[in-house]
């Protein structure tokens, strides 16, 4: 047999976390590979999303003006961008299903609390799914409004700034919205109240924590196809959906992390403190 | 459940290829819903003795288990807990699924199962530990680990192969007074060198010597036995006393 080497010393309190900071060090040092394999389960919601992004991708490089006129051109570009949001909406459900689980792991995770990951995913799901759909079809609907909105402005500038304005308004808000539907039981408009209420509270961090979010989406604009030829445009889409593996695997999920720790700290300095001292300071050891 | 042992005997080879009898033709019985407390000298037979119930070495005679013939009952179906002084631990696994391993093998429900191990593991004072590996930990901790894995399993039977050696003496007392206040009315056979505990802990004590049987006792029986291994084993805490003034 082996012989296995022992700490000469006791595990102790001291070694724990006692910051936020030093909890993110240690669910990353610990918990590595739960993380990993909530990226795992995020990665194969994302799957079909990705499969039909790809295919309309390709589809799309078929529309060009050696195939049909200026003005069919036009519609038919109309009708491709409407099946994408479409395909998108619906796929993106499946996700939202898989982030149910994933943020019960980390919530679990950052209390420092024992695991049993599939159960857990389950149990996520289970008490998680339902309001979390809510919330992503009134965010998804008011984005859709917004997007049909900016269809009316000539101006291309104007168009993009009323998206930007609309990921400013409501993105954070939704973000925060989902990360206190993990921690509490309330009504959705109690949500809907909290997630505005510390979205302005923590302005700059949840702006920061959105162009996080949208960072791997943004860098997958470098490899923006439709401007070289076929095969090189092919390429560049391999290229787009292999960062967005990478960063569902390696990047979304630690964030998420990041996002759940910062978010307790907020919750605690302004609702658990009062309201629920048993998750106080959950999963931060200052003294025994 | 009473557990009798027949004629039982262990023989095993050692690295020489001589024939070692680590068990020389027993027959006792361990009482059930008792805290049978089994000592002797080092290299008497007891872990051999606790092997035999776990299905771990083959053995000669008979055992029974309760009305059943042990060697009939399939080792998992034995529903035995069993400490030892062996990593029994999956080290690259944290504590909270080292010790819930026996409660999904025995499909606990998960809420309950969660209860339980909260439960177990803040009275071991480990619940800070779950989230850790159990690589990092130290002897005591593990030690502490083993335990709450066998405290959460509802079992017919529970061993403890010297399962407090790595203990301070708070601990060893906390872990002793679980057996007897939460364990109470299940068979235990507790396996111990430390005389002191063995009388603390012990509704019986069974002494063993050279692989042989030697007789059963309560705790004032033992103290007042003229059997010369037990005036021996006596003997070590006097001599412990005597050290300490």
């Amino acid at each position: 047999m082996r012989k296995r080497n022992y700490s000469n010393v006791d595990y102790s309190y001291s070694s724990l976390p006692s910051t936020r900071k030093e909890a993110f060090k240690d669910v990353y040092r610990h918990n590595f590979m739960t993380i990993f394999k909530s990226g795992v389960f995020l990665l194969l919601s994302f799957l079909p999303l990705i499969a039909f992004m790809i295919v309309m991708e390709i589809n799309k490089m078929f529309l060009t003006l050696d195939n049909y006129s200026e003005s069919d051109l036009f519609g038919v570009l109309f009708v491709w961008d409407l099946i994408v949001h479409i395909g998108f909406v619906i796929l993106f459900t499946l996700v939202v299903l898989s982030l149910s689980g994933v943020f019960r792991i980390i919530k679990l995770l950052v209390f420092q609390e024992g695991i049993d990951f599939f159960y857990d995913f389950k149990k996520g799901i289970k008490e998680n799914f339902k309001p979390f759909i809510i919330s992503y079809f009134i965010y998804i609907t008011i984005y859709l409004l917004t997007y049909l909105l900016q269809l009316f402005f000539l101006n291309q500038f104007v168009g993009i700034m009323t998206l930007v304005l609309f990921h400013i308004v409501f993105t954070p808000a939704f973000i925060w919205g989902l990360f206190s539907i993990n921690i509490y039981d309330a009504k959705l408009i109690k949500h809907i109240k909290n997630s505005y209420f510390f979205y302005m509270k923590t302005l700059g961090f949840s702006l920061l924590y959105v162009f996080m979010m949208d960072l791997p989406i943004l860098i997958s604009f470098i490899f923006y196809e439709n401007i070289f030829g076929f095969g090189v445009n092919f390429i560049f889409i391999i290229i787009k959906n292999v960062l967005l593996v990478l960063a569902l695997l390696f990047f979304y999920p630690f964030l998420l992390v990041v996002g759940s720790l910062y978010s307790n700290s907020k919750f605690d300095l302004f609702i658990n403190k009062l309201h629920y001292p048993e998750i106080y300071q959950k999963g931060l050891y200052k003294s025994k | 459940m009473d557990i009798t042992f027949k004629n039982v005997s262990v023989l095993y080879e050692n690295k020489k290829r001589d024939i070692i009898t680590a068990i020389d033709d027993i027959s006792f019985s361990f009482t059930s819903e008792k805290i049978n407390v089994l000592v002797g000298p080092s290299g008497c037979g007891k872990t051999s003795l606790a092997r035999c119930l776990t299905g771990e070495i083959i053995y000669e005679g008979e055992i029974m288990y309760g009305e059943k013939d042990l060697e009939k009952i399939e080792t998992k179906d034995r529903n035995i807990s069993y400490v030892n002084e062996n990593y029994t631990l999956l080290p690259n696994v944290n504590v909270y699924d080292n010790i819930a391993f026996p409660l999904r093998l025995n499909k606990v429900d998960h809420d309950e199962a969660d209860q339980i191990i909260k439960e177990v593991t803040k009275y071991l004072d480990i619940d800070f530990l779950l989230t850790r590996k159990t690589k990092y930990l130290s002897l005591g901790q593990i030690s502490r680990v083993k335990l709450a894995k066998c405290f959460v399993k509802d079992s017919d039977l529970y061993i403890f192969d010297e399962s407090n050696r790595n203990l301070d003496e708070e601990n060893r007392n906390k872990i002793n007074r679980y057996i007897k206040d939460r364990l109470k009315g299940k068979t235990i056979i507790f396996i111990t060198h430390n005389i002191s505990e063995a009388l603390s802990i012990a509704d019986y004590i069974y002494v063993m010597n050279e692989g042989k049987y030697r007789g059963r006792y309560t705790p004032i029986e033992f103290l007042e036995s003229n059997d010369e291994v037990v005036q021996n084993l006596l003997s070590e805490i006097k001599n412990e006393k005597k050290k300490l003034f």
